[in-house]
């Protein structure tokens, strides 16, 4: 019991810090592990993850079904990323990695006036599939979040396990240690890089799709998560899943439990924690790939 | 030599051309809205020759520029707001007062930044200066006694200023705009200065080949200090102007969404080119005003643009002009 | 900068030993430079002569020993440094500026010599004593023809003089050339050797080198190593009589 807050209060927010935790896990996953294969930092990973949500929003709305627009979203999301890496990206590797900064910065400004036109500056919410509340000692917990909760572990628990024992995880891990190795043992690292990016932003656009009837949509979501997502990234390290599991549950955790204990002082402070990290140790606490 | 000609007559030309902006409210062609946001965009130019410098010819991308904007804005604020009307001095000395003060804070925050951040590069240098930048936002979001909170500082006076000789009310539209103008002027004469002095060189020489600049000789880290310094103080400068000219000052100064226009200025413009991110801002600024007339959403022709540019032609608008240049009269330099 | 104590000698390597981690690319390597002495560093891939140049040059600390040159201890000093107390450096891979002309590149590196060479307000276009400078380097490297084209765009034979020229251009003590013909045609070798033996006569020199025509033609002494140490040392004559050399060369030595 710490000053004035309840046990009860503190578990609520513990689970809602896990809930955005993994959230937060979700999409920094593939912005990590991008940069780890290719030095590429995806300024665009955070407009993913809101198109998602406003695709998985026209979805369930069109076809009532929100299981369906949970399936259908990341593959759309998917082919555009797919069509961004092709067209775009591709063209900048050889040039200073200044550049893909830029160019995914231009793409997300791009996809964030796009999610202005079709959908309007109006807040919108997706409706939640199901409603209810659990009874967790003596308050109640929305049945939803523990499903976001308990369907964002599945998920990177599957991630992991595909990175951990699939021939495709090896290699995506061994690239984040030395891209150039794995090409020159001649495995076709570009076709897995573009398998990984796709595939990242299709978690991002999952993350935002279930997330979407407990958070509220807005055009400003792809800018706000990308800034999250590059916090969990750097403390957690540059190229690390793991990193971003950990990374993700400190930011997620101090974000909520920080509003939770000293409000007005918390966000500053995660920037101040960051630039030490940058300062102190780049490579966070998992990452291997050193920066120059 | 062609090319340096051509150049100098760009140069007066768009500075008679800016000279002779009030004139088009006087004659009725346009509002006096046109007028406000030209000086607006004028005060942009100052910061955008400041990014230019750091980020266009010696290749230190920040993500952070915000941050000297803010604090320019915010250190003028405060001196008028609260520090001032207790000294006693001639209301026509508080202009210097606010501006120095801009550009004292700017510098020591850029000695600090560049002190801890130049030492990385890339995508490091990019996170660091959005850190900087964002805690800064944070701080004056919830520093609700002193920089007026998320509501911003308000209340900061119309001044005058003393010069010999002479005494300017800048709360006139008028007269504030081309006080701006000078100081802009000023600004891109210093940097062109610095551009075409053995100093430029070698900041270009950084961004090209680091590693031999610093085995001929030179002490690199030392130079990107210097640079990133006065890139931060033309950025404070700006913000300080800024806000005289709103009256107030929001953390939104201070925030990373405006080191993201900056950017977007400047490689619409054309990076590394001086007058380039100037014309960026013009054109993002100005033609974006006049195209949101049109339809809502003009900025996505901003994106488009940006992105096609840094694609193709990092030199931007500048660089199409260059090339639209070279295929009338022929490469001679 | 101190008193120039004219009898020692230019470079001094004392018992230079460099770690990386377990791997030991250097081991106690011991020598001495006089002034107007060429000397050719020569020795299978991975003897450790490039890692002995950063050393000598301070990309990075030795992990044992000093490093001496002109009297001074610079062991540990950071390039820029060295480099201004007149110890030049080329690279074996071509490390120009790109973009630059030929011209633009010998500038930044004759510009250090110069007094004003970090001031922010001179105009470049008005310092002419800078541009003569320029083209007596230019044209003792043998790229006047050139010299308004960037060095992207030059032919790697002239890529290779010009790497050469930059390390000249700023009026070094000691000029150290990292591997200067490699890559370059036989046909273009014999200029390349023209050129270092001109050089040579200005600058004392140490180089890598594989080409063994070269170090021939240009050497006064020569080091030989392998993995990591100096295996011998002293004249041609010496170098080539000596049974362990042989032995390390197999008998191919020349």
């Amino acid at each position: 019991m710490v000053g004035s807050v309840s046990v009860v209060a503190f578990v609520v927010q513990l689970l809602n810090g896990l809930t955005l935790g993994m959230v937060l896990t979700l999409i920094a996953t593939g912005l990590t592990l991008v940069f780890g294969m290719m030095g590429v930092v995806n300024f665009a990973h955070g407009a993913l993850y809101m198109v998602g949500a406003y695709v998985g929003l026209s979805l369930t709305l069109a076809s009532g079904n929100f299981w369906l627009a949970l399936a259908l979203a990341p593959l759309i999301v998917g082919a555009l990323s797919w069509l961004i890496e092709r067209g775009g990206l591709r063209l900048l590797y050889e040039r200073p990695p200044i550049y893909q900064l830029l160019f995914t910065f231009g793409v997300a400004l791009v996809l964030e006036n796009v999610v202005e036109i079709v959908w309007g500056t109006d807040i919108l919410t997706i409706p939640a599939p199901f409603h209810g509340a659990l009874q967790l000692l003596g308050v109640y917990y929305p049945k939803y979040r523990l499903f976001v909760l308990a369907t964002s572990v599945m998920v990177l628990v599957a991630v992991g396990l595909t990175l951990r024992r699939t021939r495709f995880g090896l290699v995506v891990r061994a690239g984040t240690h030395d891209a150039e190795m794995v090409d020159a043992l001649g495995i076709n690292i570009k076709r897995t890089f573009t398998a990984v990016f796709v595939a990242g932003s299709m978690l991002a656009a999952f993350a935002g799709v279930i997330v979407g009837p407990m958070y509220s949509l807005s055009s400003g979501m792809g800018g706000s998560v990308i800034i999250s997502a590059f916090i969990v990234v750097v403390i957690g390290g540059l190229g690390s899943f793991a990193g971003a599991v950990v990374g993700g549950l400190i930011l997620g955790l101090a974000q909520v439990l920080g509003v939770l204990f000293f409000p007005s002082q918390a966000d500053a402070s995660i920037y101040a924690v960051v630039v030490l990290v940058l300062l102190v140790r780049p490579r966070g606490l998992f990452g291997e790939v050193d920066l120059q | 030599m062609k090319q340096d000609n051509a150049r100098r007559w760009v140069e007066l030309g768009l500075l008679a051309l800016l000279a002779l902006w009030p004139l088009g409210t006087t004659l009725g062609w346009y509002s006096p809205f046109y007028f406000s946001l030209m000086t607006r965009i004028v005060i942009f130019g100052v910061a955008l020759l400041g990014y230019d410098l750091a980020a266009g010819y010696t290749g230190l991308v920040s993500f952070g520029h915000a941050l000297f904007i803010g604090l320019g804005g915010y250190a003028a604020g405060l001196v008028l707001v609260k520090l001032a009307p207790t000294l006693g001095l001639d209301p026509g000395l508080w202009l210097w007062l606010a501006l120095g003060t801009s550009v004292l804070v700017s510098a020591v925050a850029a000695v600090v930044v560049g002190f801890l951040a130049l030492r990385t590069r890339g995508i490091y240098f990019v996170f660091l200066t959005l850190a900087f930048g964002q805690f800064a936002y944070l701080v004056a979001w919830n520093w609700l006694g002193f920089t007026g909170g998320d509501n911003g500082l308000t209340g900061i006076p119309q001044v005058s200023l003393a010069l010999p000789g002479l005494r300017l009310e800048l709360s006139d539209a008028g007269t504030y705009y081309y006080f701006v103008l000078v100081v802009f002027a000023l600004s891109y004469a210093l940097c062109r200065r610095v551009v075409q002095s053995p100093f430029g060189r070698i900041l270009v020489g950084i961004e090209q080949n680091e590693k031999r600049t610093a085995y001929l000789g030179y002490p690199v880290i030392r130079y990107k200090r210097r640079v990133f310094l006065l890139s931060g103080v033309l950025g404070g400068l700006a913000g300080g102007l800024y806000a005289l000219l709103q009256g107030f000052v929001s953390p939104d100064l201070l925030h990373w969404h405006l080191s993201g226009d900056i950017i977007l200025m400047t490689w619409l413009g054309g990076v590394g080119t001086l007058i380039g991110p100037v014309l960026g801002g013009f054109i993002y600024l100005f033609v974006g005003n006049w195209l949101s007339t049109l339809f809502a959403r003009w900025q996505i022709v901003m994106g488009l643009l940006f992105v096609f540019f840094v694609l193709f032609s990092p030199r931007g608008m500048v660089g199409l002009v260059q090339q639209g240049w070279r295929r009338l009269w022929g490469s001679s330099t | 900068m101190g008193v120039l104590n004219v009898n020692a000698p230019v470079l001094r390597v004392e018992k230079v030993t460099k770690r990386f981690g377990e791997l030991v690319a250097l081991q106690s390597v011991n020598f001495e430079l006089q002034r107007g002495q060429n000397q050719a560093i020569i020795g299978p891939n991975g003897a450790g002569k490039t890692t002995l140049f950063n050393v000598i040059t301070g990309e990075f600390p030795p992990s044992e020993g000093r490093v001496w040159f002109q009297g001074h201890d610079i062991t540990g000093l950071p390039p820029h440094h060295i480099a201004q107390h007149g110890l030049a450096r080329s690279f074996q891979l071509n490390n120009l500026f790109p973009d630059f002309t030929a011209y633009d590149n010998v500038w930044l590196a004759v510009q250090i010599r110069h007094p004003w060479r970090e001031s922010m307000f001179r105009n470049t276009r008005r310092l002419p004593e800078l541009d003569e400078q320029v083209w007596r380097v230019l044209e003792q490297v043998h790229l006047e023809a050139v010299a308004l084209q960037r060095a992207c765009e030059l032919s790697y034979g002239d890529q290779r003089h010009l790497e050469i020229g930059l390390a000249l251009a700023t009026q070094p003590q000691l000029l150290l050339l990292d591997e200067p013909t490699s890559g370059i045609s036989p046909a273009e070798t014999q200029k390349t050797i023209e050129l270092i033996q001109s050089i040579s006569k200005e600058v004392t020199l140490l180089l890598i080198e594989h080409d063994m025509d070269v170090v021939m033609s240009v050497a006064d002494r020569i080091l030989v190593m392998h993995y990591g140490s100096v295996l011998a040392q002293g004249t041609p004559e010496q170098v080539e009589a000596n049974p362990e050399v042989q032995e390390a060369y197999l008998g191919d030595f020349r």
